[in-house]
């Protein structure tokens, strides 16, 4: 029978993800993490004022005047990175309501302040492992396939060498996210256009920032008349892929956890 | 849009769906694929279901006429 050392907590995995949702590091630094901490400050931070200076701090402009409220926010990726969304909103709002062109580099900028959102959530539930296991693990860290399986969906059932199951769900959600954008006429491509259902689909990772990047900026010239159902499909996928990355998350952490408490050379009778 | 392509639709969307949500209840591929069949019919009739209801409510308390 192998025995089991007693688990120890370096502190508590929920104040660890609280504080690690208000500011990036902070759920590191309190569990005495000094250097990850560091890393994810000046990573996730510099990453949403990126996009702030690029977008001139104007992303939520693209909401329409009767959506914009003080919860209005919540359902967008940068809601991930509490602390600098509320900082965010106290600074530049909503805008002043005069009609404006956005910056050129108003879509790589809004991307830039999603993305460090979604990696902020990572950070928590990386932070959240770390301060359950009583010394790092053998195993392959529970965030590196959730990362995978955010940016290209099926990756983290992949890397964990389940085959089938990571062939299906890259079919089943780049297909639908596809078959979306497609009946969409692209529109859906663009957080200027479809502000909620963009926040969606940006859950799926990579397709859906490259679709953007090469085909955001659609022209309409024709009725879209199964607009509501491809802006339904491409939003869905990537709410779709959250399941995924919870069976990705689920089985990773078992993995980690049970090889982190095993300790080697402990074997009794 | 007919009905047809309606329905269409919703069952594409249905089976993304019910597949995403076995996967994520059954860790092992075998069950989790087995499990598909009635997972569907239970998404699909219980959908049918509260369209159906839907539908009553719509004819008895919102007629305009």
């Amino acid at each position: 029978m192998v025995e089991t050392r007693a688990f120890e907590r370096r502190g508590d995995p929920n104040v660890a993800v609280l504080l690690t949702w208000f500011l990036p590091g902070a759920g590191h630094l309190y569990l005495g993490r000094v250097r990850s901490a560091l890393a994810c400050f000046v990573a996730l931070e510099g990453l949403y004022l990126l996009g702030w200076w690029l977008t001139g701090g104007r992303t939520f402009e693209y909401l329409d005047p009767e959506l914009q409220g003080p919860f209005a926010t919540l359902l967008t990726p940068e809601a991930g990175n509490l602390g600098a969304l509320l900082m965010h909103l106290k600074v530049s709002g909503f805008g002043a309501g005069e009609p404006v062109p956005f910056p050129p580099q108003a879509v790589l900028g809004c991307m830039l302040s999603a993305l460090s959102g979604i990696l902020n959530l990572f950070a928590a539930c990386h932070a959240h492992v770390a301060a359950r296991e009583s010394r790092p693990g053998s195993a392959l860290h529970p965030v590196w396939p959730l990362v995978a399986g955010w940016a290209v969906p099926g990756l983290g059932h992949w890397l964990q060498g389940r085959r089938l199951r990571a062939v299906i769900v890259f079919t089943l959600l780049v297909g639908l996210f596809l078959l979306g954008s497609w009946l969409a006429g692209g529109t859906n491509l663009s957080r200027e256009r479809h502000f909620y259902y963009w926040s969606g689909q940006f859950l799926l990772g990579l397709p859906a920032i490259v679709a953007e990047l090469v085909a955001g900026d659609a022209r309409v010239s024709a009725e879209l008349p199964r607009l509501d159902v491809g802006l339904l499909y491409a939003s869905m996928a990537g709410l779709l892929n959250v399941l995924a990355l919870l069976d990705v998350f689920g089985v990773a952490e078992k993995r980690r956890l049970e090889a982190s408490r095993v300790a080697p050379g402990v074997v009794s009778a | 849009m007919r009905l047809a392509e309606h329905l269409g639709f919703f069952l594409v969307l249905a089976l993304a769906i019910v597949v995403m949500s076995a996967f994520f209840s059954e860790a092992e591929d075998g069950p989790a694929l087995r499990s598909l069949p009635r997972r569907y019919g239970v998404f699909v009739g219980a959908c049918a279901l509260v369209a159906a209801v839907m539908l009553v409510l719509e004819r008895l308390f919102l007629t305009l006429d």
